[in-house]
């Protein structure tokens, strides 16, 4: 109690250096955590290079760990509308955001993510999402789409 | 991995423009949103584009998305109940049901899907992964089993028993990807009873004898799974009340004691074995079956863990009956069926009882009725799958 709360340094794919305190990371970050924990973070000089995490998802990324390290006792009501907020996001973003956790393995954000990525596939017709994904050729033949079609008529 | 800075808004789930095909969202991400989903959208969305559908109707796909519907989630693969009502040994109705709507609206009749068959008659053995394990044939030649997903209506092969069951389990064994149906089988020239193992594998099937599964047992002969632990569980009575254990993998038996440690009555009887919110658990009678409690085993093989769930008081029409606890429905309803003849539902959090009534089934009274709880799922059935239409042995949905 009473030292100063440790930091560390994470850098963004702009070469940007955030400062977080190590807790909210190794509380959230799978990676993060494991690099503490084996010593490979140096506390003096190391920075932990996110070459494939950019400013702006980076700083959400970190945003969600604090809340959810500071407010984690907040109820679940809350929370749960904290979350909706910071997930409305454009597709792009979402899509940074998943990206972003995935390589951090931060596990709640991912499951959140998941979670909306899945609501927006349901009561959705093929076309949409087709387009969600941004699946351009879907690689059938003429013949196998129109069997799909007859298949599932009201999915077309 | 590419990082370009343009925010189109129009574009969504940004993938960079000059990808020509744009599954930049890797598989492992893709299985991770999409086994959120039920069987139901899955076989839909397997048009969506041809990687989707290799994707779907993987078999490694098809397992985890079955573990994850049966660990975490229900809703995702709407646990139905299937049931046979057979009458001198003949199965003459077989169907199934959505619990929801069961446990939804118990005071209007549940509609029920029948299914047809031809030309033999299955009863149902038990269930795993969305396959019902089919028992039919109503002589030791004919006797036979075959795995069936009435979801997907796929069907395995049939495979032969020589000789008639006694008691049985069906399992999946995870480390070999094997469906198991460990059953005593009794031919009839011979005087002793063998154990056997009949597997199901993707393109074959085998079937041998092993170690004699222990004596005594007890209740309705059916093992039961228990998902997460590879192993077939059945109760016998020696001295005191045993859990008789299979583990599908070593394929061994081992016995550990089903110690009931509670305070309000001294002894019980009549256990009954059931998987209730994936743990084993059982059903056991109190004072010649005017009473009943439920227990938990938290910690799989660990007799101090059995845990009370619930003590069922009596019930005028449930008196002399012994009850097999089929499901836990969002914490609070208890299903199970009582005597081979009627579905209860107890409610947990108020002591009540309600007797739902199933479309196309006899009236309650009469004896014969299975219920067995299956989950919606991909799962193929192994051992050259076929569909149920070209199958030799025909389950038709109508």
């Amino acid at each position: 109690m009473g030292s100063p709360v440790k930091k560390i340094m994470l850098c963004s794919s702009e070469k940007e250096i955030f400062s977080v305190e190590e807790q909210v990371m190794v509380q959230h970050s799978v990676i993060i955590n494991n690099m503490i924990e084996d010593g490979s973070y140096n506390h003096e000089e190391s920075k932990i290079p996110l070459d494939c995490v950019d400013s702006k998802t980076l700083k959400k990324v970190i945003d969600y760990c604090t809340h959810h390290t500071h407010h984690h006792n907040d109820n679940q009501e809350d929370l749960e509308a904290w979350d909706a907020q910071f997930l409305n996001v454009d597709s792009n973003g979402l899509y940074d955001l998943l990206m972003a956790a995935n390589y951090l393995e931060i596990r709640n954000l991912l499951d959140l993510i998941y979670g909306t990525i899945k609501n927006m596939i349901k009561g959705k017709k093929i076309d949409e999402i087709r387009r969600i994904f941004n699946i351009k050729d879907h690689g059938f033949t003429p013949e196998e789409e129109e069997q799909n079609r007859k298949e599932y008529p009201h999915f077309y | 991995m590419e990082q370009p800075h343009d925010y189109d808004e129009r574009k969504p789930l940004r993938v960079t423009s000059n990808t020509p095909k744009l599954l930049v969202v890797p598989d492992e991400i893709l299985t991770e949103i999409l086994t959120r989903l039920p069987a139901r959208l899955l076989l839909r969305l397997r048009s969506v584009c041809r990687s989707w559908r290799t994707l779907i109707s993987s078999s490694q796909f098809a397992n985890y998305h079955v573990q994850r519907s049966i660990a975490a989630d229900p809703s995702l693969s709407g646990p139905r109940v299937a049931f046979h009502h057979s009458f001198k040994f003949k199965c003459i109705k077989f169907g199934d049901f959505s619990l929801r709507s069961l446990v939804e609206n118990p005071s209007e009749p549940t509609e029920v899907v029948l299914f047809e068959e031809r030309p033999h008659c299955h009863g149902i053995n038990s269930s795993c992964n969305g396959l019902l394990c089919m028992h039919g044939g109503a002589d030791s030649l004919n006797n036979s089993v075959m795995l069936w997903n009435p979801y997907t209506g796929l069907t395995s092969q049939s495979l032969k028993i020589w000789g008639f069951i006694w008691n049985s389990g069906f399992g999946y064994d995870p480390v070999n990807d094997k469906y198991k149906l460990v059953a005593v089988v009794k031919q009839i020239q011979e005087r002793k009873p063998q154990t056997r193992i009949y597997t199901f594998c993707r393109n074959s099937s085998s079937m041998r004898t092993i170690q004699d599964m222990p004596g005594g047992v007890v209740g309705d002969r059916k093992g039961v799974f228990v998902p997460g632990t590879a192993t077939l569980n059945w109760v016998c009575q020696h001295m005191e009340y045993l859990v008789i254990s299979f583990d599908l993998v070593k394929e061994t038996f081992s016995e550990f004691s089903l110690s009931l440690k509670d305070p309000d009555n001294k002894t019980f009887d009549f256990p009954q074995l059931c998987v209730l919110r994936n743990c084993l658990a059982a059903c056991v009678s109190h004072d010649e079956k005017t009473h009943w409690s439920v227990w938990l085993m938290e910690e799989y093989g660990v007799p101090q863990s059995w845990t009370k769930l619930a003590s069922i008081s009596c019930h005028p029409s449930l008196s002399g009956h012994h009850l097999r606890p089929l499901y836990i429905w969002e914490n609070y309803v208890l299903m199970a069926a009582a005597a081979y003849s009627k579905l209860v539902l107890y409610n947990l959090d108020h002591d009540g009882f309600e007797f739902p009534v199933l479309e196309h089934t006899p009236p309650s009274n009469k004896l014969g009725l299975y219920f067995c709880i299956y989950h919606e799922s991909l799962v193929s059935p192994p051992y050259r799958s076929l569909p149920s239409t070209s199958s030799q042995i025909q389950l038709i949905k109508p």
